[in-house]
């Protein structure tokens, strides 16, 4: 967007659209609540867990890891650019930590934050949860 | 083109300007996404991007991540350079400084975020004022101009090329998609009443998709005439203001290019006048 100002939001239609996977974390058992946040923060809320998902499953590589390696075949250069442009292998706590931290929400020992992927169904005229998986698992001590 | 130029550096025009990049920031501040918003954060994202790439291979945001009294001096700086900006007088190096450390502010932003957003106007505006020479800065204004008539443009047509106009239920699917928290929250505020009524009435929310192409659509009239420029304008707070009500998607980074188009048509009338 910052050199091409195209823009292609909204514009085609939604793949397999009856269903939906998405992404919330939970503090003790209990969903994060995100809807009452101004705009930006709530966007970063609710775009951040599918984002860190895609990434944790691909055994810590982004779109952009899998981009560098495709086109750097020299592995000083290739290690050079991973080291600056995608992020360090963080461990899942640190994200799950950040992400209360974050929402605002106070943290005690042994609180536990849970990552949780939702199945959702679109059928109906308002959203339904039919599945549910952990991704991650993080007790503060 | 002397009269034009004294138009384009005016300073009620450059203060103005300046005054609501000010508030936008301060709303960036409210929504606790500021800099300092942005300590530790441990995962980020973005694409192909030289803009992202020259900031990550720098280590700037990583730095600005990682240390909390940075991220505070950094916000500081942007408002006190505003606030001298707006009501002390114009400097080019503190222009060009707010400029790059507000395209920094963007970069880490999105990058947390994990993907690019649209809401580029609040530093984008402020190119032209790098420009010292009154011409240079005259067609620096020009260029956004068309880069902000082109995007907006391009969004209704992209509307008709990947067939989401012909799509009835585009509108419901997307509302349902965009309100799954509010859904899951159990969040009973009028947002979500107006959301739950627009997909049970799906004609009414396609008809408003199908405004929404004509709106955009209609921005290809910046490409011959600036007469319509203020048209442009209130037809962008209609839009934006459309959006926040019913898609809760809030353009903050946007009002400075939207008082842009509102008050250019003014400028320029005056120069013909």
């Amino acid at each position: 967007m910052i050199v091409f100002p195209y823009n292609d939001m909204f514009s085609s239609k939604i793949q397999n659209s009856k269903f939906k996977k998405c992404c919330f974390v939970k503090l003790n058992n209990e969903r994060i609540k995100i809807s009452h946040f101004p705009y930006w923060k709530k966007d970063i809320l609710e775009q951040t867990p599918s984002k860190y998902t895609s990434y944790f499953n691909a055994n810590h590589q982004n779109q952009l890891s899998f981009f560098l390696k495709s086109k750097f075949k020299d592995s000083s250069t290739l290690f050079f650019l991973e080291n600056r442009l995608t992020p360090s292998k963080t461990n899942q706590a640190d994200w799950l930590r950040w992400y209360v931290g974050f929402s605002g929400k106070k943290l005690i020992k042994g609180d536990s934050i849970l990552l949780v992927e939702y199945s959702i169904s679109n059928e109906t005229n308002f959203p339904i949860l039919i599945d549910s998986s952990t991704i991650c698992k993080s007790i503060l001590k | 083109m002397m009269m034009e130029t004294t138009i384009h550096t005016g300073n009620y025009f450059r203060k103005s300007l300046f005054f609501i990049i000010l508030i936008e920031f301060f709303l960036f501040i409210f929504s606790g996404v500021s800099f300092q918003g942005l300590y530790q954060v441990p995962y980020f994202n973005f694409g192909i991007d030289i803009v992202y790439w020259l900031f990550f291979l720098l280590q700037i945001p990583q730095f600005i991540f990682s240390h909390q009294i940075v991220g505070l001096i950094l916000d500081l700086s942007i408002l006190l350079l505003l606030i001298y900006s707006v009501f002390i007088k114009e400097n080019i190096i503190i222009t060009w400084l707010l400029f790059i450390l507000l395209m920094l502010y963007y970069v880490s932003l999105t990058a947390t975020l994990g993907h690019r957003n649209y809401q580029t106007g609040f530093f984008i505006i402020i190119i032209p004022f790098l420009f010292s020479n009154p011409t240079n800065r005259k067609y620096a204004f020009e260029g956004i101009r068309y880069f902000y008539i082109f995007f907006y443009f391009s969004s209704g047509i992209f509307k008709i090329i990947n067939h989401g106009i012909f799509e009835p239920s585009m509108m419901t699917t997307t509302l349902k998609q965009q309100f799954i928290p509010y859904f899951l929250e159990t969040n009973l505020g009028w947002r979500t009443t107006l959301n739950l009524l627009l997909i049970k009435h799906w004609i009414a929310s396609y008809v408003l998709f199908c405004s929404t192409v004509a709106l955009e659509s209609f921005f290809v009239i910046g490409f011959f005439t600036k007469k319509w420029d203020h048209v442009l304008g209130i037809l962008l707070i209609f839009f934006h203001f459309s959006n926040w009500i019913i898609m809760d998607i809030s353009a903050i980074g946007q009002f400075s290019i939207v008082f842009y188009f509102l008050i250019s048509n003014k400028f320029s009338s005056k120069v013909n006048g």
